[in-house]
């Protein structure tokens, strides 16, 4: 490739004129603290910020608020480890593993393996966006509808044993993710489903409002006036005793390996942002691993491979932004604004015509994350800290920060009550033993999943032949049999769970 | 202070307030923050233009103008808020004609009607909806097009909102050809079926698609707006490459609620028209594939009526059944 | 529907195996739910393979949930009934009506009166459903955070809620 090493370096140079390091900090900064507060997600962290950006330089802006996608990122995992909290949605799943590591005292380890995933996923996104930045257009061009449906499939097939416990009501619980996907405006006709007539909901359930209600409030639900007094003992320890030891950094490698990966791929399919990378990568690992049992229960491979995905897609989906013009998710929509506004087309033309903001921006990742691991590596110790403020006090703090951030997401308070509601129904179901975190999984998927099985057979005149035809398409098909094929296999042996799928599944 | 002593005040300022009249209404006209309500999302292509008309306002009316993005329900969140605040100036909605004219055959039952509910201030830019095809198509003329639809049954055509989808209709209508809707999320969801020729056809908003027409991903063939737009000087309209008659496209209006005083109408209005006169307004809307208007409430008001019937029967055309 | 779940436990329950009534009730919840998504899917137009209607997913989708709901409550009376459950601890009335009312006081503070009457009033009711709490404890503690929130939410963040308003 002949766009190098030079652009680089001419990219640092952009990145280390003494305003531009002040905006990517400001950026990532910002990013952090927004991630560490339950609901404030980047989507809405960036829509206030980003009018402020509008008399800015270019160069600086979009430094600034790419600083904010990828700083919210390291944040995010924080509230989800320490506290049982999905702060955000691509950290939802680090929960089943990183609150029960926190429960047995192990909390600051799987802080640290967090930020070793999320400089390793990083660092490989921003490799795959230098060298990979001029194929990306074939790869993203190669799905289509019907392989996004393919594709979505896998991934539900994958999740519905997410969670610990029964697999039917892990099967259960997707389905009525799915459902709740559902609720909102049909984009074919226009058609509302599920909204009772209510206006609000026109626009479906927000997500942030159903994972706050279902992790969140139905969590205070439970655990009011009956806490299991977590072992405060360790919090009292300092950074170099929460190290992770060798053992685990061993256990935590491939699973990093994986989730990258995963991530990676995920980046490259338009519309499919971190929180679908950082389920299937869990789901994966869930999948591959020798003693699925032992997940839900205080696995690291369960913290460590989805943070290294969540990371990698992040980063990853700026490629598809940045080369194409072609956003992963909604919050990649607003860089896209913002580029817009500032004069800039994103677009296959962009390396060339704005070689100092692709390159520039390429340099402050690295630059950027490097600030993070130096803000957060330190800051564990007082994360931890959080731990020793006694339940009858975080609680309270906790449900304001929950309010104001669903209220933030979309400017409606009609969300906060939607949290409410989903805290009561959660409460209910885990009262009845069920794992609310499938739930989430349907939910993300549903949609698409819906939307690209209806428009594969528009596309194709109503052909079902259209999912097999297409290569790619019957090669996930042909994994979800295997995963079908697996479980009846093992609900027969009954036995130890065999070691199952290759990696090459998720190639 | 005892409450007699209140009532008197009261009274007193009552008075003042009856003598000074209208005039001092007018010249009060804003003495707080002025709020912005916009049924779309912050960085979206709608926000980017409505901010810019934000802080014009700002700069002239010397006060704080604040954004509230209230996106849901295809904007009719904020047109509910709208219709529902105080008719004193301080919350004004800005929104498209496909709010104002197109959701009354959309929607069944609204909780306001758009023309009784709201009083239109200006219209202050227009957005042109482009028809694309993929660059290696071999299509480069609408009649080009028309020709291979007429001839190809089960075409397809792609669209990602009411305004695209009606627009396609439109022309469907006016050139007597047949073709099938896909929808799509947003634009950049639908540019791999529009490069490798999935879609006959697509109606793509002209703010995404500019940029990619440019960079050769895209091949416009007309826009659907009355002029040309400046960002694609080269695309002819639909009346020019031969479709008769044909018109239709996303304009913005502010709107206030029914029963604001007409002097803080003509302010605000007074306002859109210097707005409309700066040197830098053309440019900025280039940049996001718009062109600026000029048009006063009434005339606003005008258009809205006169673009009904055309609503009404795309609508039922295009086989939506309101909700 | 609702029939053979009945059915299939009043059999059951005749076994050996005591059933897990949790797992009824479990099972009979996602049934409904799936029903009721099914009906109320039902209602919307079907359409064909080519155009699907919007209609299909929700229907297919309720019925399916439906028959999961089904396999749980069987599933319950086949055994499996597992470790005796320590969730059944008594109802927390105190606790759960403050958090609720907590968080819906901040609904109605926020539209009518301002962040910092929501934040506190939230934060307060919220912490007295903590019955260790005490009166002066929890208007402490929504004191601190009021003026972190306002801070942090109305002057760094610039969240559309006015500190003070109607």
């Amino acid at each position: 490739m002949e766009i190098g090493f030079t652009d680089l370096i001419q990219g640092f140079g952009v990145a280390l004129q003494p305003h531009n390091l002040l905006y990517c900090f400001i950026g990532v900064m910002v990013g952090n603290l927004v991630g560490v507060l339950p609901g404030m997600g980047v989507l809405s962290a960036v829509s206030i910020l980003l009018p402020l950006t509008y008399g800015m330089p270019p160069v600086g802006a979009i430094l600034m608020i790419a600083g904010i996608f990828y700083g919210a990122q390291y944040g995010g995992a924080i509230c989800s480890i320490l506290l049982n909290l999905p702060c955000h949605p691509p950290h939802a799943v680090t929960c089943l593993d990183g609150f029960p590591l926190t429960q047995q005292g192990k909390g600051g380890v799987a802080l640290g393996i967090t930020m070793i995933a999320a400089l390793f996923g990083a660092a490989f996104g921003i490799i795959q966006m230098i060298f990979m930045a001029p194929y990306i257009a074939n790869i993203a061009y190669s799905f289509g509808a019907a392989e996004i449906c393919s594709l979505m499939l896998v991934g539900l097939l994958a999740g519905a044993t997410l969670a610990k416990g029964s697999p039917l009501k892990g099967v259960a619980m997707t389905i009525l993710g799915l459902l709740l996907g559902l609720v909102g405006q049909d984009i074919n006709t226009g058609i509302e489903r599920f909204t009772f007539g209510l206006l609000d909901l026109d626009d479906g359930v927000e997500l942030v409002a159903l994972s706050l209600g279902l992790f969140g409030i139905a969590e205070f639900l439970r655990s009011v006036n009956n806490t299991a007094p977590i072992n405060t003992a360790y919090a009292k320890l300092r950074v170099s005793d929460m190290r992770p030891s060798k053992a685990e950094m061993k256990q935590a490698a491939f699973p990093i390996l994986r989730g990258t990966l995963i991530g990676s791929l995920c980046s490259l399919i338009p519309g499919t942002g971190p929180t679908i990378a950082s389920f299937v990568a869990y789901a994966a690992e869930k999948k591959i691993a020798k003693k699925p049992e032992r997940f839900g229960r205080g696995a690291i491979e369960g913290v460590a491979s989805p943070e290294a995905s969540t990371h990698s897609s992040v980063q990853g989906d700026f490629i598809p932004t940045m080369s194409l013009g072609i956003p992963g998710d909604a919050a990649m929509a607003l860089l896209l604004g913002a580029l817009i506004i500032h004069g800039i087309q994103p677009g296959p033309r962009l390396i060339v015509e704005h070689a100092d903001i692709f390159w520039g921006l390429i340099a402050s990742f690295w630059l950027g994350n490097i600030m993070l691991i130096i803000l957060n590596v330190p800051m564990i110790g007082i994360w931890v800290k959080m731990l020793m403020v006694p339940y009858r006090y975080l609680y309270p703090t906790a449900l304001f920060f929950i309010c104001i951030g669903v209220f933030a997401a979309k400017n409606t308070l009609f969300d906060v009550v939607m949290t409410v509601f989903f805290g009561v129904f959660g409460y209910i179901l885990l009262k009845l033993r069920f794992e609310p975190a499938p739930i989430l999984l349907g939910f993300v998927l549903g949609p698409r999943l819906e939307e690209n099985f209806r428009r594969s057979l528009l596309i194709s005149r109503g052909d079902l032949m259209t999912f097999i035809d297409r290569p790619i398409s019957a090669f996930f098909l042909a994994v979800c049999v295997l995963l079908i094929a697996m479980q009846i296999w093992v609900r027969f042996k009954r036995k130890k769970p065999p070691i199952l799928i290759p990696d090459t599944a998720y190639e | 202070m005892t409450l007699r002593h209140r009532i008197s005040t009261a009274i007193a300022a009552a008075g003042l307030l009856l003598l000074t009249g209208p005039a001092m209404a007018q010249a009060e006209y804003p003495d707080h923050p002025v709020h912005v309500v916009l049924g779309f999302s912050a960085g979206s292509g709608a926000d980017i233009l409505g901010r810019y008309f934000a802080h014009q306002i700002e700069v002239l009316s010397k006060q704080p103008v604040i954004v509230d993005n209230k996106p849901g329900a295809t904007g009719n969140i904020a047109l509910r808020f709208v219709a529902q605040a105080k008719p004193d100036g301080y919350n004004i909605l800005f929104t498209a004609n496909s709010n104002m004219a197109g959701s009354r055959y959309l929607f069944k039952d609204l909780p306001f009607d758009t023309l009784k509910d709201f009083v239109p201030v200006a219209s202050f830019a227009q957005i042109a909806f482009v028809v694309v095809v993929s660059p290696n198509s071999p299509y480069k003329t609408i009649a080009e097009l028309t020709a291979h639809l007429k001839e190809k049954k089960d075409n397809i055509f792609g669209y990602t909102n009411q305004t695209a989808l009606l627009s396609g209709e439109y022309y469907k209508q006016l050139a007597g050809v047949s073709a099938k809707a896909v929808s799509y999320k947003t634009a950049a969801d639908a540019m791999r079926d529009v490069i490798d020729s999935t879609l006959d056809f697509m109606v793509m908003d002209g703010t995404f698609a500019a940029g990619q027409i440019r960079q050769g991903q895209l091949k416009a063939l007309a826009v659907t707006t009355a002029q040309r737009s400046p960002t694609l000087k080269d695309t002819p309209t639909m009346q020019e490459a031969g479709i008769t008659g044909y018109e239709f496209a996303p304009w913005w209006g502010c709107y206030v609620p029914k029963g604001t005083p007409q002097p803080i109408i003509d302010k605000l209005s007074g306002w859109f028209k210097q707005i409309a006169a700066m040197p830098e307004t053309p440019i900025f809307l280039e940049t996001i594939a718009s062109i600026s208007q000029d048009q006063s409430g009434p005339e606003a008001a005008a258009r809205l009526q006169a673009e009904l019937p055309k609503w009404e029967t795309l609508v039922k055309a295009a086989g939506i059944e309101p909700q | 529907m609702t029939h053979a779940w009945v059915g299939g436990g009043a059999g059951e329950s005749t076994g050996v195996i005591k059933p897990n009534r949790l797992d009824y009730y479990a099972g009979g919840l996602v049934m409904l739910l799936g029903i009721g998504a099914a009906y109320t899917g039902s209602g919307y137009e079907m359409g064909s393979l080519t155009r699907m209607g919007p209609g299909f997913f929700p229907t297919a989708l309720g019925v399916l949930l439906a028959f999961v709901g089904v396999l749980i409550a069987g599933s319950a009376s086949f055994g499996e009934a597992d470790e005796v459950h320590a969730t059944s601890t008594p109802p927390d009335w105190r606790g759960w009506i403050c958090i609720i009312a907590g968080a819906l006081l901040f609904v109605l503070f926020a539209s009518h009166g301002g962040l910092l009457l929501a934040t506190f009033s939230c934060v307060f009711v919220a912490a007295m459903g903590d019955r260790t709490n005490t009166w002066k404890q929890a208007a402490l503690l929504a004191a601190g955070v009021t003026v972190f929130g306002i801070v942090v939410f109305a002057y760094g963040l610039r969240v559309q809620i006015p500190i003070v308003g109607f």
